[in-house]
């Protein structure tokens, strides 16, 4: 389909639109069980720092599985699905696995709630695409540190 | 995929700025969705009541794109500016005239980036992506042989948007919809809107 309108017709549109909502679909109560957004995004964060781990450590899917006790499926859906919750099995099993504390893996993972959890922009950083597979770029190398200091910044403070 | 040259209207200064309309929505823009306008969302969650929440903030495009693979008939479009996802759109080609009196295109679901919506950025980053998947709406239906009859049901805050602004048809309150009002462009009205948009 090829939408071919002037450019008048634009600042037209965009003159008489003025400050009005558009959006149009499913009201809130339509849809009370569905995973919140705010999930979706701690999902999505979760499932980019365990792929970047499982990458640093030059580990498959299934290698990652045998390790953490886990189910390679529950991990796949972990990495690709931000709608997929995970099993806090999994995610204590992966922070053996990482050397990381299971109290801030949970955290990280949205089953416990942080008391100060990574900054905003600092997730958003984190949460961009990445490869499957092989060695971590100098930008996910980078991106992967600085999200963990941040995500155990709370625990150094303590000591 | 095919894309269509279109323009916005930069909020800040009021420029045209070169957009692009895509007549698909694939796993790139879902994950640029949910990287880029989930976090505003949540900001906005954090910091306002409840009752200025967007009324979209519990809308899963994730499910919402995976039925609409699975279903005939469906259509994703999205509008791209300056690297950003500005605009999406799920219509239905399949859902055929039980809301109104006849065939038409129907609007599953619309919805514009945080940052583009007045309620929660002043000015918005980009103008006019509403009104131009509207258009996107109308154009298909037209090229479809609905002859540009589109339906919709309108979340609350943006009735006015389609009542005063565009000129939709109100059919009324719909009960399977939550009560959502339910709109219609007649033939008639989709070619004027394109012609000229907006009523008012």
């Amino acid at each position: 389909m090829k939408l071919n309108l002037p450019k008048d017709w634009f600042i037209r549109a965009a003159k008489l639109e003025g400050d009005c909502e558009v959006g149009a679909g499913s009201p809130p109560a339509a849809v009370q069980s569905a995973t919140p957004m705010i999930s979706v995004f701690t999902h999505l964060t979760f499932g980019r720092l365990v792929l970047l781990l499982r990458r640093k450590l030059g580990l498959s899917i299934d290698q990652l599985a045998t390790r953490a006790e886990a189910a390679a499926e529950e991990l796949q859906a972990i990495e690709d699905d931000p709608y997929h919750e995970p099993e806090p099995s999994t995610v204590y099993g992966l922070a053996q696995v990482f050397g990381l504390s299971p109290a801030k893996m949970m955290q990280a993972a949205g089953l416990a709630v942080a008391k100060h959890f990574p900054p905003d922009q600092e997730a958003v950083r984190f949460a961009t695409d990445a490869k499957p597979t092989g060695p971590l770029s100098p930008e996910e190398q980078h991106a992967l540190e600085a999200y963990i200091a941040t995500l155990l910044d709370d625990e150094r403070g303590k000591r | 995929m095919e894309a269509s040259a279109i323009y916005l209207v930069r909020g800040a200064d009021e420029t045209l700025v070169e957009a692009v309309l895509l007549d698909d929505l694939d796993k790139l823009h879902l994950e640029q969705l949910e990287t880029t306008w989930v976090p505003v969302v949540e900001q906005v969650k954090r910091t306002m009541p409840r009752d200025r929440w967007p009324e979209d903030w519990h809308w899963n495009w994730r499910d919402k794109l995976s039925h609409a693979r699975q279903t005939f008939g469906q259509r994703g479009f999205c509008i791209v500016c300056e690297g950003g996802l500005q605009g999406a759109m799920l219509l239905d080609l399949a859902s055929l005239s039980n809301k109104g009196t006849r065939s038409v295109l129907y609007v599953e679901y619309l919805a514009t980036a945080p940052w583009n919506r007045p309620s929660i950025q002043k000015p918005p980053q980009f103008k006019a992506v509403g009104v131009t998947l509207i258009a996107a709406a109308v154009q298909l239906s037209m090229d479809e042989g609905f002859k540009g009859r589109i339906g919709l049901h309108s979340l609350p805050g943006a009735r006015k948007f389609y009542e005063e602004k565009c000129g939709m048809t109100v059919i009324g309150p719909d009960p399977q919809k939550q009560n959502l009002t339910y709109y219609e462009f007649t033939s008639e009205q989709a070619n004027a809107f394109l012609a000229k948009p907006l009523k008012r």
